[in-house]
């Protein structure tokens, strides 16, 4: 199976000889530890927050008394949390270091004039990164786990597994992550800038696994490392189609001239009525071609709808979400019905500004997120239609749901999934190998995403003409 | 070991909508040496890195040896040497182990590996920094280095580009000195170069490059013919400025090696 995935993520890349990808990662790490300031920072930060951790465990524990031992015990599992996540932080300066750094300093166009394979240094880079940081990872959650066992008598046995393998999956995300970054980056500064793309929504997911520990929901965080681990092998494959010679050696040799593009692209736009009609009539004409060209990115939205809407109604068989969002949820589509704007224009443009809001969002975080936000959006639609599906299936209510949200779901949610994929296009074109290289992908993309636009914003604004007078009417009848 | 030749034919390469290089052609048999001369983005450095097997030509050929860059680029990269611009050296390494790294890239045994670090440091005269990293080396000592790593495999291909710039004239003379040496043990080099004054020394042709194309390309001679220019001889009646430094750097005894000229 892994001779299997391997083969997969190197499809069409010559693969690596274990040989070289160990020499690559030998003199990496040779190269990462021989920075002594570097190098204490990480060892004492690995071996003294564990022990100040412990200790602040230790004394709340003190604190609060023998009456609120589980207290004491769930922070001293959010601790555990907290120390193992920091080292593998480091791999992400690491892996900025290690393929942006190297390409500044000119080492890389080095090693590219060697017999060496573009996956041989790819790996070998990889692992220089993700050995270190993994290692003071596991190391500090030991440290953790001896101090908390000496001061108060426990450890957090639940929590170990899916600790170590999220931490793993997080380091993994990072350094491919970073190396997608670094490709597309020339400086270390850009990279480091550009960096915050993945800080961002490794923030987010970290604070989401915060809450799953708190919570003790420890197999939601298996099921998140194994869902960070699919991210990570397939920004993984991402960045090995991106970590080729050609594509950073032109980079070097003739960056595109972005202000002189968008200089002509504005003299080009349109001045008068007539022009607008012509362009109007030929974006209509490019359209079928721009559905053609986005299929399965449409095929891929519309599979993430229906897996939110199966994962929302396993959710609530298994009650495995606490129910409070939801009905904060239900209460404010209440609230907005007392208020008794439901059938009113107000009500029409609040829908449809929303709507479009999520369709623009989705393309202008696309080349931020690669796509994923748009993905996301689609998959947490399904989800909560699921789930709000499966609470009205067990109060035997399935009709009023279907009332409520049929009329204008038939039409929103297609549209939802036609601008996720569309933005999905825009944001693959940053990591995927274009004829023309990635800039010229993107603006295929964004070309397409506004041919597409002719379709899914009057299917938004269909739907919400609908849910505003339609959708009301059925609902009173059912 | 046999003579192996560069041949470039109708060499384009496109970055993008941005033409590099447009129809190149010339051919360099072992034992000879080409003079690429040319303003800053003339082409040179892309022409290297398409000889080198480093990226792939758009249109057209480029062969070492008889292995295309197109079929085996690994092959032609294990066959060459390419010195670069910049250096390009780990700064946190020793030059014997930063060459050691190289030497086993390139899959040579460890005894060889050995005598070979330790015969081109002596003769670059580094051999007495030898536990020092390479980040406190000097312009010219870290191009010396870059050029060991390029032919410490012996390749069979030289490619250079702008092998001297940073050295000092003694550092300069000791490279040219090495690189035709090279070329006389049968190894065909290309130069790149903005210095026509070393131009003469090692070039048994030259091309001139502007805007990606080849404008000329000949020896010295024939691009004289071709050009209608009478051939200029200097005579120089006292030394030149290169010859009173390495005269006095050689008696104050700061030379690596003995300069012969």
């Amino acid at each position: 199976m892994i001779r299997r995935l391997a083969g997969t993520i190197f499809a069409g890349v010559r693969g690596p000889r274990r040989d070289m990808v160990w020499l690559i990662a030998r003199r990496d790490l040779r190269e990462s530890t021989s920075d002594a300031r570097l190098f204490i920072a990480m060892t004492s930060l690995t071996f003294v927050i564990p022990v100040v951790a412990g200790l602040g465990v230790a004394v709340a524990g003190h604190y609060l008394g023998p009456g609120a031992r589980g207290l004491t015990e769930r922070l001293a599992e959010v601790g555990a949390f907290f120390v193992i996540f920091l080292p593998a932080s480091f791999s992400l300066v690491l892996a900025l270091e290690s393929f942006s750094g190297e390409r500044e300093r000119n080492t890389l166009e080095t090693l590219f004039a060697t017999p060496l394979r573009e996956s041989e240094i790819y790996l070998g880079k990889c692992l220089a990164v993700i050995i270190p940081s993994l290692s003071l990872s596991y190391s500090a959650l030991v440290v953790y786990s001896l101090a908390v066992l000496a001061l108060i008598k426990f450890v957090a046995v639940n929590e170990l597994g899916p600790l170590v393998a999220v931490t793993l999956a997080q380091a993994m995300v990072m350094v491919a992550g970073a190396t997608i970054v670094s490709s597309q980056t020339k400086t270390l500064r850009s990279a480091n800038v550009m960096a915050s793309f993945i800080i961002i929504p490794m923030s987010g997911v970290i604070q989401a696994e915060s809450v799953l520990i708190i919570s003790r929901l420890e197999w939601v965080l298996w099921a998140v490392a194994v869902m960070l681990s699919v991210v990570a092998l397939l920004l993984l494959r991402l960045g090995i189609i991106g970590f080729n010679r050609e594509n950073i050696l032109a980079k070097e040799s003739r960056a595109p001239d972005r202000r002189a593009w968008l200089r002509r692209s504005l003299r080009r736009l349109p001045s008068s009525p007539e022009q607008w009609r012509r362009l109007g009539s030929a974006m209509l004409r490019a359209t079928p071609g721009a559905f053609g060209r986005s299929r399965s990115a449409i095929a891929v939205s519309a599979c993430l709808l229906v897996a939110g809407a199966v994962a929302g109604a396993i959710a609530r068989q298994y009650e495995l979400v606490p129910a409070r969002p939801v009905a904060l949820m239900v209460a404010t589509k209440a609230a907005v019905g007392h208020d008794a704007i439901l059938g009113s224009t107000p009500f029409f443009l609040l829908i449809l500004r929303n709507n479009l809001a999520v369709g623009l969002l989705m393309v202008l975080l696309a080349p931020l997120t690669l796509g994923v936000f748009g993905s996301m959006a689609t998959l947490l639609n399904g989800f909560v239609v699921g789930y709000i599906g499966a609470v009205f299936f067990d109060f035997s209510r399935l009709g009023f749901f279907v009332c409520g949200i049929a009329p204008h779901g038939i039409i929103e949610l297609p549209a939802l999934v036609l601008a996720a994929a569309f933005a999905l296009r825009v944001g693959a074109s940053m990591v995927r190998p274009s004829p023309g290289g990635w800039w010229a992908g993107m603006r295929l993309g964004l070309a397409d995403y506004s041919r597409g636009a002719l379709v899914f914003v009057p299917m938004f604004a269909l739907a919400a003409l609908i849910e505003a007078y339609v959708t009301p009417v059925v609902l009173r009848s059912c | 070991m046999g003579l192996m030749s560069v041949v470039a034919a109708g060499l384009s390469k496109d970055f993008g909508s941005f033409r590099a290089l447009e129809d190149v052609n010339f051919s360099v048999p072992g034992g000879e040496s080409l003079v690429i001369l040319g303003e800053n983005g003339a082409g040179k450095t892309t022409t290297l890195r398409c000889l080198a097997g480093v990226i792939r030509p758009t249109r057209g050929s480029v062969e070492v040896g008889g292995i295309s860059v197109a079929v085996d680029p690994e092959a032609v990269r294990a066959q060459v040497g390419l010195l670069s611009e910049l250096p390009g050296l780990y700064e946190r390494m020793t030059a014997p182990d930063y060459l050691d790294f190289f030497g086993r890239v390139q899959g040579m045994p460890e005894d060889r590996r050995r005598r070979r670090i330790g015969e081109m440091l002596e003769l670059f005269g580094l051999d007495q920094r030898g536990d020092v990293w390479l980040g406190s080396y000097s312009k010219g000592m870290r191009q010396k280095v870059a050029l060991i790593r390029a032919t410490l495999h012996e390749p069979r291909v030289l490619l250079l580009d702008e092998p001297t710039s940073s050295m000092d004239p003694a550092g300069a003379r000791l490279t040219w000195e090495y690189i035709l040496e090279l070329k006389r043990s049968g190894i065909a080099v290309v130069v790149c170069t903005h210095n026509l004054r070393e131009t003469a020394r090692v070039a048994d042709r030259l091309a001139v490059m502007a805007g990606g194309r080849i404008l000329a390309h000949g020896t010295l001679e024939e691009l004289q013919r071709q050009l209608g220019l009478e051939p200029r001889y200097v005579t120089t009646m006292v030394p030149g400025l290169e010859d009173i430094y390495i005269e006095v750097m050689a008696r104050a005894g700061k030379l690596s090696r003995p300069m012969t000229s």
